[in-house]
């Protein structure tokens, strides 16, 4: 579904990612887990184009992601992303910021749009915020519109980019749910987080990412339980044992 | 006080067929140099290289010519290449050019000051450049951009009385007029800066209205 094959990437002088090679495999859930600043991010963003790299190739269902080519948008229609800090369109309503890219990107009929679109807002339990704008819900139910969003476009796979580190921690468990569910129903996840709980419960597999490279991946438990290399160990003890 | 109200009503007509002149120079070249604008200041945040450079170096050569040289060479220098135009277009024309490249910084402005994670939404939901701009960062920047939107269209208003050096006869040259034949000056420029003034208060209003209006859907 995507695969990386020694991907590299530098910004400037800074060479972020070092040869990064991967695959997820369809309705795989994978968590990206790394010290920040380890190009966890970058990668993810890279995927759906929203970053250029420089070697190698990142492959969408065997498209090779480009930019400059015109397939990027069909790229982007089959892999939706989630923000850090939601994105939401602020002028618009929840209901108009999930058909906007189904109606004006996917051409849907407007009808099918809106219905579909109150489908998912009920989906993530917020079938009765569908005029609120943006500024007037919390940050885990503008979260969860940006889910609705992404899930707007039928996505074959949707790259989450630490959806929870912008929320309260109240709020946190309420946006993971909704990404629970989505994960038993068979759905394609790419999930860059420090969520380490979420990881080990809900990812089939874990990549840890330090320095630019993929230090150690493998079965979410054994890699949370068990980690091989030292950077993982010693980074999981400092994320688990923070105090 | 009588005299004054007496000249008044007898030079009133006179100064208000100056009045129509000055909206439709006003107007005329708000619409122009907003349009003319919107063209630069999408050149400049476009990415593309030599669009950006072309719009910096036109705003630049805009921005350093006195609107009154722009006028007279629309008006007295373009003849000579074939290009004649009547003195309220060529102040159309003029005024709109010059006043295009504040629009246009007031523009890109507005739209460099929408959050980048906005254009990140719209690319990730697969949207091109143009649709990005008019369905996610224009309709944002346009909150932002109206306060100042509203100065210059009250500048507008009183630079249009330019015009009258390339033989418009808007509201300041029919003063002048008035003024030099009857040597009733203060009657006549006391009327004049009433009547400028009126006119912008409805402009002044209409953007309070507009922000006001703007800043309850959020």
């Amino acid at each position: 579904m995507i695969e990386l094959r020694d991907v590299h990437k530098s910004f400037g002088p800074n060479h972020v990612i070092r040869g990064m090679s991967a695959e997820v495999k369809k309705g795989e859930v994978v968590c990206i887990i790394g010290p920040s600043g380890s190009g966890k991010s970058t990668i993810l963003r890279c995927i759906n184009g929203l970053e250029t790299y420089d070697r190698g190739d990142i492959l969408v269902e065997g498209i090779r992601v480009d930019r400059a080519q015109r397939s990027i948008v069909d790229i982007r229609t089959r892999v939706s992303m989630v923000f850090q800090r939601f994105n939401l369109f602020p002028h618009r309503t929840a209901l108009e910021n999930v058909i906007e890219g189904p109606i004006f990107v996917k051409k849907e009929p407007r009808d099918a749009a809106i219905a579909h679109g109150r489908e998912l807002l009920a989906r993530v339990g917020l079938a009765e915020k569908e005029n609120a704008h943006p500024p007037q819900l919390s940050g885990g139910q503008q979260q969860r519109v940006a889910i609705a969003r992404a899930l707007a476009m039928r996505p074959h796979a949707i790259l989450f980019d630490e959806p929870t580190s912008a929320l309260d921690p109240e709020l946190v468990g309420e946006v993971l749910s909704v990404m629970r569910a989505l994960a038993e129903e068979g759905m394609t996840m790419v999930v860059v987080t420090h969520e380490m709980a979420f990881a080990r419960e809900v990812a089939d597999r874990v990549l840890f990412i330090d320095g630019g490279v993929i230090v150690e991946q493998g079965p979410a438990r054994d890699l949370l339980t068990n980690p091989q290399h030292p950077r993982t160990q010693d980074f999981l003890r400092r994320v688990l044992n923070p105090i | 006080m009588q005299r004054f109200i007496q000249d008044s009503i007898e030079f009133l007509p006179i100064l208000l067929l100056g009045v129509k002149y000055t909206l439709l120079v006003t107007f005329g070249s708000l619409l122009l140099s907003s349009v003319l604008g919107l063209l630069w200041a999408m050149m400049r945040v476009s990415g593309v290289k030599a669009l950006d450079r072309t719009s910096k170096t036109v705003i630049n050569v805009i921005r350093g010519i006195p609107i009154i040289v722009q006028l007279f060479y629309i008006y007295f220098v373009l003849p000579d290449f074939g290009i004649a135009l009547s003195a309220v277009s060529a102040a159309i024309i003029g005024l709109g050019i010059a006043y295009s490249a504040y629009q246009a910084e007031n523009f890109r402005a507005g739209i460099e000051a929408v959050d980048h994670g906005q254009v990140e939404a719209a690319q990730s939901l697969g949207m091109g450049w143009f649709m990005t701009m008019r369905r996610v960062i224009l309709p944002q920047a346009v909150k932002i951009v109206l306060p100042p939107y509203g100065n210059i269209m009250i500048m507008m208003l009183k630079d249009s009385s330019q015009a009258s050096t390339i033989t418009v006869a808007e509201l300041a040259l029919q003063g002048k007029l008035i003024a030099s034949s009857t040597f009733k000056n203060s009657t006549v420029f006391t009327l004049v800066a009433v009547l400028y003034l009126v006119m912008s208060i409805p402009l002044i209003l209409l953007v309070a209205r507009l922000e006001k209006n703007m800043g309850t859907r959020r």
